[in-house]
This record gives structure tokens, C-alpha cells and sequence, in this order.
């Protein structure tokens, strides 16, 4: 069973294919993350959508309470 | 407006409050001059909530050891109970403060808990489905936040940094306590396609939650956004 930080890391990696990644375990008895995603794939992307992208990724671990909160940084590379 | 006359009586009107949606109490005293205006105010709200709210007033200089119980050490002071939606206990809960005369404050709580409209009507149980309910809590003008607890007794970092953070900007809101419903705080989640709280929204409009707050007010852009 992979770690939740690693299933994170993952799952961010193939999705966004990001020039930067970092994810925190804020807080493993709270199952809480940060994660900080630079990734063209938000270019052009409202705010709210940027996290929904990166809220839908963990959906069932959000709904279930595997992952509790999950603080989000999602921006595009400067230009 | 039920003026306590007792520790006795005060329980009574705990009892009384279990079959409505909540108890409002003025802990007030007769020296303190801006006790006269919140009273008031209460009134008024009393008036308009009729049976839905059971509005009291303690007098501290009398009720001393009802303002010790409820840990009120300053006067005027406005404590919101709840009446729980299920569950065999009724006992009304304390959930939220006023401090001071902020009629502002006196306002956003009595709405928020209570609905607007005297209450009538806007209650969970009102709605045909959960989800008409969301429809109609979501969609309500101004600024609506969806928090765990009150802003004056949060149950999460998340919601008292919101809170306070919003409180700052001088931007009024309502909020929806979350845990007043299990049926709406997981319906919520799915019906808005956002897994966690705080969730805030903009006329009718989620802009997002706490990390989303947050950096839009590190870039100060959350004011404009709240007001827009």
C-alpha cells in the first residue's frame, strides 16, 4: 500500500505533468496535505476550476475522510 | 423578551427553547446604558421570530451565578443556543457570541442560525428534497459561507481564519453551520462538486474555500471579490 503522500504525488504527476511539485504532510493523524503544483495545464484557468482539478484527483479520499483537507497552491508557470 | 427572574427559571426556559429552533439570551444589567439599545433590538427580533426563537433576558446585577454558569464576564453579551434538528437529546446547545453592543454581529448570527424571515418557512424541513434546500441557501444574495461552527465559536482552524479574515475586510456575511445538519453537510459537498468547509459564496456564486480565500487576499483581490 503506497503512502497517501505518495499516491498524491502521483497522481498530481500524471495528471499535470507539473514544472514544480511539492506535497506536505501537514498533519498525519489529521490526514492533512499541502501541495503546490506549477503546471501549464492551469494556464488560462479560473482560480476555483484550478481546484476543482486537483480536488477531483482525490475525490473519493476527500469524501471518505482518507485525506481531510487538502491545501492547494495550483498555478501556471510565470510568462 | 422573557425576563429570567431565577437559576430555576432559566432552566425552565432552556426546556421551553427545546421546541423551537433556538434560545437567544441578553445577559444584561440595569447600570450598563448600552444594554437599553441591544434590548431593544432583541425585542424587535423577538417580535419577529414570534415562536420560531425564544428570546430572554438575565439581569447580571440579580443572576450572578446564572452569568457564572454560562461563563459571561461582560455585559452586553448575547448567547445563541440551538435546538438540536435529531436525536433524542434536545437540549439546546451554545453555539455562538456576541460580545458588545454589534448590532451587526446580533443581526449576522440571528439570520444565520435562524433564517431570515422570522424563520419561517427557510427551515430544512420546509424543502421538499436536500437539495431544494441548497438551492435556496447557496443562492441567497451577498456573501453566504458555509463553515463548521460560528465565527465566534468555529469548530476548525480553517473556518476561524475565514471568519476573521473576512471580519477584517469589513465585508458582511451569513454563514450556514454545517454541523446543524448531517444530511446537508455531505449533501453539500457533491451538490457545490467541493469535498471540504468553509465553502463561500458570492451571490449565489462559489468562489471557494480557505486556500482560495487566502491567496486571493495575499494578492489583494479578496475584498473586491467578496463586494463584487
Amino acid at each position: 500500500m503506497p503512502s497517501i503522500q505518495s499516491t498524491i504525488v502521483s497522481r498530481i504527476q500524471e495528471a499535470f505533468q507539473p514544472a514544480e511539485l511539492e506535497v506536505t504532510e501537514v498533519s498525519a493523524e489529521d490526514a492533512k496535505y499541502n501541495v503546490r503544483i506549477v503546471s501549464a495545464a492551469f494556464a488560462g484557468v479560473p482560480l476555483i476550476q484550478r481546484h476543482r482539478m486537483v480536488n477531483d484527483l482525490f475525490g473519493e479520499e476527500l469524501r471518505s475522510g482518507t485525506i481531510h483537507a487538502l491545501g492547494i497552491s495550483a498555478k501556471p508557470p510565470p510568462s | 423578551m422573557l425576563k429570567v427572574s431565577s437559576k430555576e427559571h432559566y432552566a425552565e426556559i432552556k426546556k421551553k427553547a427545546e421546541g423551537s429552533l433556538g434560545l437567544v439570551v441578553h445577559f444584561s444589567a440595569t447600570w450598563c446604558e448600552p444594554c437599553t439599545a441591544v434590548n431593544e433590538h432583541l425585542i424587535k427580533q423577538a417580535t419577529e421570530y414570534g415562536d420560531n426563537v425564544v428570546f430572554a433576558e438575565v439581569d447580571c446585577g440579580e443572576l450572578g451565578d446564572v452569568c457564572e454558569a454560562e461563563g459571561v464576564e461582560s455585559v452586553p453579551f448575547v448567547a445563541y443556543f440551538r435546538t438540536p434538528l435529531v436525536g433524542d437529546d434536545r437540549r439546546v446547545e451554545r453555539v455562538a457570541d456576541v460580545a458588545g453592543a454589534k448590532f451587526d454581529q446580533i443581526d449576522m448570527n440571528t439570520h444565520s442560525l435562524f433564517g431570515e424571515k422570522g424563520g419561517n418557512g427557510v427551515q430544512q424541513k420546509d424543502f421538499a428534497t436536500v437539495d431544494d434546500y441548497l438551492h435556496y441557501l447557496t443562492k441567497r444574495p451577498g456573501v453566504v459561507m458555509f463553515i463548521t461552527g460560528t465565527p465566534s465559536r468555529p469548530r476548525c482552524g480553517f473556518t476561524g481564519r475565514l471568519c476573521e479574515l473576512v471580519h477584517q475586510l469589513g465585508v458582511p456575511f451569513i454563514y450556514y453551520d454545517v454541523m446543524t445538519s448531517d444530511a446537508v453537510c455531505e449533501r453539500l459537498k457533491i451538490y457545490a462538486n467541493w469535498p471540504t468547509y468553509p465553502q463561500v459564496y458570492v451571490d449565489g456564486e462559489l468562489i471557494g474555500g480557505w486556500d482560495i480565500c487566502r491567496e486571493l487576499s495575499d494578492e489583494g483581490e479578496l475584498k473586491s471579490t467578496l463586494k463584487r
